[in-house]
């Protein structure tokens, strides 16, 4: 039986959570329902580790918070992209292609490319 | 990701640990509702919903640690929890806690006091801006004293030089006079030259200060130190434009000088400044404005920016060529100009004090080595208590590092405690060391930052250095043996290296005990060095007719006054004027020339002008002929008296009684007759040698607008001050009273540094022998109560209390006699480094050392005996059962 999820690849939760944030301000609770809906629900995301990651990035320098509020009128932290969080989700971006790729290409290789 | 951001995170977290932790409680409680609503909406009931919505997002409490851990607190609170459980465990042996504090404390505040001294006298740069370009003048051979003087020619000659590389101010010392509404009263002051405040860059606090103009103009005009404004004016501001009277000149006040500028020479503080070039009225006589040959300028540069000062000293050493090439002879030409580095002002204070506090430096820092030495040898006795406490932590999964931390932690504790305690003591102690070492009147020490982070450093070095043994023991704490409670292996191991320490502690504490011996001899031996005559009871007040207007003819008629109406009071037993006051560092010379036609000019012998009586009246013993009578005057025979070195030197064994000696120089004639020969006495210095001295009648002088009366008193000579202050009010009230003291205190001002010496390096002694003490009874206790069961068995099996007296003895008697042995080398290397701070005194003397060597022996023993007694009076029935 196929698993209907597929479980993160270590190191992969800040790409996800830059990219998410990238696309407008979002609270916590945003970034988890942006990539599940985005993925089609095919990335389960331990809601556990995703705060621990929003205050590393938030260390860091990357991400930065605000407190607003939400679409039902409550108060909440919203995270956004900083500018060195842009360019580190390019550089991630990038490497992140470029890695898929290769991989890709050792995966697709078939008898006879060799 | 900048560190930047990083560490204002840090900082934001650390600092407003609250906020940040319900910042995170209400995002959390913001997911969980929002999540909550989600589940409802898909169908769950409300009260399943929340609960999966908590299952889900897991322990609330560990993401708030995974926020503090990614902001780097993670390390912070280890050490803040490592802090309140060593305060704990500290409250819990308070005796222990208290005495390490307390001596840290006074280490720290030592260390810091003398630290805010070295600060004020060594490091500390002028107050005015751009301090690293000025530079003193002097002539090479003064370049090893203190610059020198040069003339007032020669500073315009510079001044106006047009490719001058430096700006160059002059000043000159003066104590004139200073008269107002309320009262005359001497005061110290500075004759400035026009540019002297705009080169140095001085602001007015008030009005203005001196300018070009006012030089040139010669302007009647005078400003006024902050501190004396302060204290004689009531700081009042509307003095500019008030005048007053220095030495009867009407002057008028235009302004104040800043707070922080004191001038250019550190420890004096003159309270005035005029015009240089009101010079003459100021020093009560001549102009010397236009002679090339009066040398009596202290003269200042600043370098201009971008110049080297090799290049300054050859451009200004070309001026002073050219100038020295026009005087006439027999001036020395080979002299070259050079250029000190000016930063701190004149270095008078630095050379007085710059070995002295090397040396109190070095002193005080053993004392806080003894002091850390002795916090860790306690630390480490609790370690060896606490040895199971830390076995157990490190079974149950705590790292080494962890440990180690936590003693470091538990002996910064201590050292904050103590740093703070000690930086309280040291302001009081940098104000006992401003009286000790003289510094004038409302000159504080100042506590500044650079004290402040001494201060600091100390602290932390102190607690580091303190956690530092018992860290390294526990490095090596065996798990099961201490589990085991196998005790003795591990204490003996550990007892030779307290033992070492001990030993260390009595070497340390010798020393300073010898320090402190030598110190203190040296001053013995000053106060009490064959002056010559006698000092006690003798007062000295220097009167100066010449600025209250007294012309030449009525001067000796009023000293003469002065005199008769003192002899009346039955405070004085004699009183005599001398031109020149015994032991104030004053020195007169004039040359020679000897009835054989010979000169002496190099420069010759110096010499006195003394009135009637003076000898008998300070004790210098006659050896041949008479004393000047009141039938020496003018008009009489000129007569001389000298004393035996100048006897010895000029005439050899011949009889000096009746040859001719004179004044030196091309004018010279061997006009006075020898009619008495004196004993050698101390002339200007305690320390200087005797040497070749001749006198000759005050009456016979043209001038004596200044004198010093000597008295010999019947009391106590502060009575006679007093009488005689008051005849010379009686007499006319506008001569001014320069100077009134005793000559104890005349002594006591030339024995300043090694009273600082002797009385911190005794201070400080006292304080590493107890130090020293502590130490080894500690240890001594320590030993004995570990050996409590074998000595129960030793007087079981027969053992006299005796025997073990001996044996407890015989321990602590190779601790002290190693201890002794290393610190008896120690000393003697040191004080062969402090050599020119003794007086008459071998480095090397036996009796201090005996003596130190016995103090320390008998403070060591007695807390060595302590415990063995102790030890002795075992009951075997007790400990061994």
């Amino acid at each position: 039986m196929a698993p209907t999820t597929t479980e993160l690849l270590h190191g992969t939760l800040d790409l996800l959570i830059l990219k998410a944030v990238s696309l407008g301000p979002l609270h916590g609770y945003g970034v988890l329902l942006r990539i599940q809906q985005v993925s089609r629900d095919k990335l389960q995301i331990q809601q556990g580790s995703l705060y621990p990651a929003l205050y590393r990035l938030e260390h860091q320098g990357l991400i930065a918070s605000e407190w607003g509020e939400s679409e039902n009128r409550r108060k909440a932290k919203f995270y956004r992209l900083t500018s060195s969080g842009r360019r580190r989700l390019n550089d991630e971006l990038a490497y992140w292609k470029r890695f898929s790729e290769a991989v890709g290409l050792v995966l697709d290789a078939a008898p006879g490319d060799v | 990701m900048s560190v930047l951001s990083r560490l204002r995170s840090f900082t934001r977290a650390a600092l407003l640990r609250a906020r940040s932790e319900r910042d995170v409680d209400a995002e959390l409680e913001f997911h969980l509702t929002a999540r909550t609503d989600d589940l409802i909406a898909s169908g769950l009931s409300p009260a399943a919903a929340r609960e999966r919505a908590r299952r889900e997002l897991g322990d609330a409490r560990r993401w708030q640690e995974a926020a503090r851990e990614s902001r780097g607190l993670a390390w912070l609170d280890g050490v803040r929890s490592d802090g309140r459980f060593a305060y704990r465990q500290l409250r819990r042996s308070g005796a222990f806690a208290a005495g390490a504090i307390l001596s840290m404390a006074l280490a720290i505040g030592a260390n810091t006091a003398i630290f805010s001294l070295v600060n004020a006298v060594l490091i500390e740069r002028l107050p005015v801006p751009d301090p690293g370009t000025l530079v003193l003048l002097g002539v090479t051979s003064d370049a090893e004293a203190l610059g020198s003087s040069f003339p007032y020619p020669f500073y315009r000659q510079l001044r106006d030089s047009r490719d001058a590389l430096a700006s160059v101010v002059a000043s000159a010392s003066m104590r004139p006079t200073l008269e107002d509404d309320a009262a005359a009263e001497p005061v110290t002051g500075e004759l400035v030259s026009g540019n002297y405040f705009d080169v140095l860059g001085v602001q007015p606090y008030l009005g203005r200060l001196i300018s070009e103009t006012d030089e040139q103009t010669r302007a009647a005009v005078i400003v006024l130190d902050y501190g004396y404004w302060s204290s004689r004016y009531g700081g009042d501001r509307t003095i500019v434009g008030r005048s007053v009277r220095l030495n009867r000149q009407p002057l008028t006040i235009i302004g104040v000088t800043p707070p922080e500028f004191h001038g250019i020479e550190p420890g004096a503080i003159p309270r005035l400044r005029v015009p240089i070039t009101l010079q003459a009225a100021m020093h009560g006589g001549q102009s010397r404005l236009d002679s090339p040959r009066e040398w009596w300028l202290q003269i200042i540069g600043r370098v201009k920016p971008g110049i080297a000062r090799t290049r300054a000293t050859e451009a200004l050493g070309r001026e002073y060529e050219h100038f020295v090439a026009q005087l006439p002879a027999p001036y020395d030409r080979t002299q070259q100009l050079v250029l000190i580095d000016g930063s701190h002002g004149r270095p008078t204070l630095q050379r007085q004090f710059r070995k002295p506090l090397m040396v109190l430096t070095g002193l005080v820092a053993i004392v806080l080595i003894l002091v850390c030495v002795n916090v860790g040898n306690l630390m480490l006795a609790r370690g060896t208590t606490r040895q199971r406490e830390m076995s157990l932590r490190l079974a149950l999964g705590a790292s080494r590092l962890r440990i180690l931390r936590q003693l470091i932690v538990e002996a910064l504790v201590l050292a904050v405690a103590g740093g703070t305690l000690g930086l309280w003591l040291s302001i009081w102690g940098a104000r006992a060391l401003a009286i000790l070492s003289g510094s004038p009147p409302g000159v504080a020490i100042p506590i500044d930052l650079r004290v402040l982070t001494f201060a600091t450093l100390t602290t932390v070095l102190t607690g580091v250095l303190c956690g530092l043994a018992p860290a390294w023991s526990s490095r090596r704490a065996s798990l099961v043996a201490t589990l085991k409670m196998e005790t003795a292996q591990i204490t003996r191991d550990r007892l030779v290296g307290r033992q070492l320490l001990v030993a260390g502690q009595i070497a340390l504490s010798l020393v300073l005990v010898v320090g402190a011996g030598l110190f203190a001899r040296t001053l013995f031996n000053l106060r009490h060095a064959g002056f010559g005559f006698e000092t006690e009871r003798l007062g000295l007040v220097t009167l100066n007719p010449g600025l209250a207007g007294y012309p030449t003819a009525r001067q000796t008629a009023f000293y003469d006054d002065v005199l008769r109406r003192i002899s009346a009071s039955p405070n004085v037993k004699s009183a005599a004027i001398a031109m020149m006051p015994l032991l104030a560092g004053d020195r007169w010379g004039s040359g020679l020339t000897l009835d054989t036609g010979e000169r002496d000019d190099t420069p010759g012998p110096l010499r006195n002008a003394v009135g009637p009586g003076f000898f008998r009246t300070v004790g210098i013993p006659l050896l041949e002929g008479r004393e000047f009578t009141a039938l020496d005057a003018i008009g009489t025979e000129p007569v001389a008296i000298v004393n035996e070195a100048f006897a010895r030197r000029y005439f050899g064994t011949t009889r000096a009684l009746g040859r001719r000696i004179g004044e030196g120089g091309p004018n010279g004639a061997a006009r006075h007759t020898i009619v008495g020969v004196t004993r050698d006495n101390k002339v200007a210095e305690i320390r200087e040698q005797p040497t070749a001295f001749w006198y000759v009648p005050a009456a016979q002088l043209t001038d004596l607008s200044q004198a010093t009366l000597h008295v010999r008193s019947t009391g106590t000579p502060e009575q006679a001050l007093a009488d005689i202050k008051r005849a010379v009010a009686e007499i006319d009230r506008n001569v001014p009273v320069l100077e009134a003291a005793t000559m104890r205190q005349q002594i006591e001002d030339q024995v300043l540094t090694e009273r600082l010496l002797a009385v911190l390096a005794g201070v400080f002694a006292g304080l590493a022998v107890l130090l020293a003490w502590i130490g080894l009874y500690a240890v001594m206790s320590y030993i004995t109560s570990g050996r409590l069961r074998e000595i129960g068995i030793r007087m079981a099996l027969g053992a006299s209390p005796l025997a073990i007296l001996r044996l407890i003895a015989t321990q602590s008697a190779l601790v002290i006699a190693s201890g002794i042995a290393c610190g008896a080398v120690a000393s003697w290397l040191g004080a062969r480094q402090v050599r020119s701070l003794l007086f008459d005194l071998d480095p090397a003397d036996a009796e201090t050392m005996f003596l130190a060597v016995g103090v320390v022996l008998v403070a060591t023993a007695l807390a060595a005996v302590l415990p063995a007694r102790r030890a002795s009076r075992v009951n075997p029935a007790i400990t061994l059962r």
